[in-house]
């Protein structure tokens, strides 16, 4: 009974020896291709490793078609170092602080670049414009400058090769159970409180339900509403003023006192659903569906599925539809959209290499109309053709379950390399009628609100930006919720809490701001 | 030891049999209730209708998983961490452990006391990677498996068991010309089969379950264990539709909560597998140190 435990337990230590013995020699193979520096000279294509966030949407993929026709028309074997996209930015910041950074780093976000763009740690793509002419043809094509200018450090430099929007989309809309105002002969809310009118009778001939409802956090609500209540709310809540030309904080001002205010009166009347800042996304789902919510700030094209589900569970007639920005204090304006979501860096040290043009005549390429072409409409007389002049997906595409999914399943439409979204593109694949005309009517009526200027810091300023915002995001949530769950009173309270934003830093931090204008 | 069959004795069954009924649906019942949203349809899930049997069967949400292009060398991937990662853990941990158990080692006060050091205090995530870094782990199996294969309280628990078993054994065992390798492998260890069970039953857990390491040290997908694509499809369904702008025309059928029921299911299965074998160990153990008092 003793002698085969002590035999496997000898031969595990043997084995154990030998295996580790075994990965010390595969070490430095391993090391070589782990940096991605493997290029095979003239003869194979140039392998370059991509830091890629992998969205459980669309998995990464070695065998996409879309890497054959790049490897076919650029020479180029991507090398993919795939992060599952949750803990992406976790893993980002490990990886740039480390020194040993992939040749491309995908999907970065603004609060990265300029952190981690001071320290040298990226490569300034602006000293190399003469290489990139594609990249600097598009930023002229796009009108995008006031835009990328947030994204320049302080000395103008630009670190980051940005996806581009052509034009800002209106897909996130105000949402309103089409079907019951046309039932009780409603009219379609335009200004905050027509909504408070119509909320409230919709809450009468329903007196169980809580008509409206909000996706996930505060945040979110503010989010997608905030612009329309004066509260645009980029970069924490400290926003540009044009005329003051300063920095002046928004949520300590008279529109964010009507925004709590009106919220507080929802929740008091029963308007809105109890859980509007805690509840989850399945939870939203549910209350959208079964009816007990019929009025919701979301993405337009989350409107099919809940249409599809709520039709079974209430009643056919069911419709859930996207209306014009609802006005508040801020004016008629629909929730602020970046242009410029993320982008590519490379590092610094990618400049001594012996590929480093190849390089960046890919990133180039990847601004191409060629380029561009492949990553967002996917492979020519396959998913997509040209008729008169204007492109459209086969039947192969518009035939599959969806059009989006079909493009990922070729690993087109991609996030993480796909650098230039066109209009005519994305109308086409979100593929609702709904998205295009509300756009249209946006730009041509203004509602998307105006680019804030984001504040150029230090190295050492944004460690101290840091370090004051977290008591500063604390100490807003915390109140937001007091006041309009009823903690606080916005009425004999609201003094108190503006002093106490002052003092936790709030001073402080519009002071670094101004200080950068200067 | 025989009971009668009085009435405050069959009085006692009763209230222990509701009770222990209690006890088991309130575990019971998470268990069924992801079991049956994981094979329910998107519309019965979002109308709350789903309890504890499935509406609307469908398979959709285990397709999905295993259409997943590297799930499978997920799994393999996990086993061969969960294997390799116990194995050279509980070698280690006891090949410490046993010197340390000695009163008479020189200096073992000061070697416990820095062990116990890094329960409370870690070197913070970036100097480690830097660590793993400069010694060319990165991107290999053993960045995984060799910076975490100490766990101190495991140790700890160890040193005690070993502590526990009488010195006049292992003496007798050196007049019989035995070194002290040899009593480790001879004697120690047979004699501490519970405490071993429990330890590979804890490290096993932790390798199966354990994704962050593996997202932080190896770069190669095709390295990544089943939890990291777990960790991605849990974490990603909420994510994925309201980060891009595009949105999420994907779920057109399927409803998060469906999927993420599956996933649990699926990784849960290997655990629910092993545990059981441990468990005799488990109440042995319990025993053991029960009459030795």
């Amino acid at each position: 009974m003793k002698m085969p435990l002590r035999k496997t337990l000898l031969t595990m230590a043997t084995v154990l020896l030998g295996v580790s013995l075994l990965g010390a020699c595969s070490n430095t193979s391993n090391d070589s291709s782990s940096k991605g520096t493997d290029h095979s000279g003239a003869t194979g294509p140039l392998k370059l490793s991509m830091m890629y966030s992998d969205s459980s949407a669309y998995p990464f993929n070695k065998d996409w078609a879309l890497f054959k026709k790049l490897q076919a028309q650029a020479n180029v074997d991507l090398d993919v170092q795939s992060v599952p996209s949750p803990d992406y930015n976790n893993k980002l910041r490990i990886v740039l602080s480390s020194g040993s950074i992939p040749d491309l780093v995908t999907e970065v976000r603004q609060d990265i670049v300029s952190e981690f763009a001071q320290n040298g740690v990226l490569l300034p793509l602006s000293d190399y414009m003469d290489k990139l002419p594609n990249l600097k043809k598009k930023i002229e094509e796009y009108q995008i400058e006031d835009e990328l200018e947030n994204w320049r450090t302080k000395d103008g430099k630009l670190y980051v090769a940005p996806v581009m929007n052509e034009t800002a989309l209106y897909n996130t809309a105000p949402v309103i159970r089409m079907d019951l105002i046309k039932k009780y002969g409603l009219k379609i809310p335009e200004t905050m409180d027509e909504l408070y009118a119509v909320l409230k009778t919709l809450k009468e001939k329903d007196p169980a339900s809580f008509p409206m409802a909000n996706l996930e956090s505060a945040d979110t609500l503010r989010n997608l509403s905030g612009a329309a209540w004066g509260i645009d709310p980029s970069y924490n809540g400290f926003v540009y003023n044009q005329d003051t030309k300063s920095y002046a904080y928004s949520y300590t001002g008279d529109h964010y006192k009507q925004y709590v205010s009106f919220l507080h009166k929802l929740i008091t009347e029963k308007l809105a659903d109890p859980e509007l800042f805690t509840t989850s996304l399945d939870s939203w789902k549910q209350k959208m569906v079964t009816g007990k919510s019929v009025f919701t700030y979301t993405w337009i094209s989350e409107l099919a599925q809940l249409n599809a589900d709520g039709k079974k569970n209430v009643s056919p007639d069911f419709e859930l539809a996207p209306i014009a920005p609802i006005a508040g204090p801020g004016g008629k304006l629909a929730a602020s959209t970046l242009r410029i979501p993320h982008g590519i860096v490379i590092p610094a040290s990618a400049a001594k290499k012996p590929y480093f043009d190849q390089l960046l005549a890919f990133l180039d390429y990847l601004y191409s109309d060629e380029g561009s072409n492949i990553v967002t409409w996917g492979i020519e007389n396959d998913s997509y053709e040209v008729v008169d002049g204007k492109k459209q997906f086969t039947d192969k595409i518009t035939g599959a379950a969806s059009i989006q999914r079909a493009l990922w399943d070729s690993g087109a439409s991609n996030q993480n390399y796909t650098m230039l979204y066109t209009y005519d593109w994305f109308i086409k694949v979100l593929d609702n009628p709904l998205v295009s005309t509300l756009t249209e009517e946006a730009i041509a009526n203004h509602w998307f609100p105006p680019i804030t200027k984001v504040p150029k810091l230090s190295p050492d300023e944004k460690e101290e930006e840091n370090m004051q915002l977290t008591t500063i995001k604390d100490a807003y949530a915390k109140a937001q919720d007091a006041f309009v769950f009823g903690g606080m009173s916005i009425e004999t309270d609201w003094n108190n809490y503006v002093k106490d934003m002052e003092n936790r830093g709030v001073k402080k931090l519009i002071d670094l701001y101004n200080n950068t204008l200067k | 030891m025989l009971y009668r069959k009085t009435r405050g004795f069959r009085l006692f069954m009763v209230f222990n049999f509701c009770i222990l009924t209690l006890v088991m649906l309130a575990i019971g019942f998470p268990f069924l209730h992801l079991l049956a949203v994981s094979f329910s349809e998107s519309a019965a899930i979002l109308g709350g209708k789903v309890t504890v049997y499935p509406i609307g069967f469908t398979i959709d949400a285990y397709l999905r998983i295993f259409d997943h292009p590297s799930i499978m060398q997920g799994f393999k991937n996990s086993l061969i961490q969960t294997v390799l990662g116990t194995s050279i853990s509980l070698f280690m941990t006891t090949i410490c452990a046993y010197p340390l158990s000695k009163k008479f080692l020189k200096g073992r006060k000061a070697f416990i006391l820095i062990i116990m050091f890094t329960m409370f205090f870690s070197g913070g995530l970036i100097p480690t990677y830097l660590v793993v870094k400069s010694i060319g782990l990165i991107d290999t199996i053993w960045a995984v498996v060799l910076p975490f294969c100490i766990t101190p309280y495991y140790l700890l628990l160890m040193m005690t068991f070993f502590q526990g078993i009488p010195e006049s054994l292992e003496e007798a065992a050196m007049v019989d010309g035995l070194n002290p390798l040899q009593i480790l492998f001879k004697i120690v260890i047979p004699l501490s089969k519970p405490v071993m069970a429990a330890i590979t039953m804890f490290l096993m857990v932790y390798y199966w379950n354990n994704w962050f390491n593996s997202m932080i040290y190896l770069n190669s997908s095709k390295m990544h264990p089943v939890m990291m694509i777990v960790r991605n499809i849990v974490a990603g369904a909420d994510l994925a539709s309201m980060g891009s702008g595009i949105g999420q025309n994907d779920i057109n059928t399927l409803s998060s909560a469906s999927l993420k029921s599956a996933v649990i299911m699926v990784t849960m299965i290997p655990v629910l597998i092993v545990f059981p074998f441990a468990q005799k160990h488990f109440a042995k153990g319990v025993m053991l140190g029960a009459v030795k008092g």
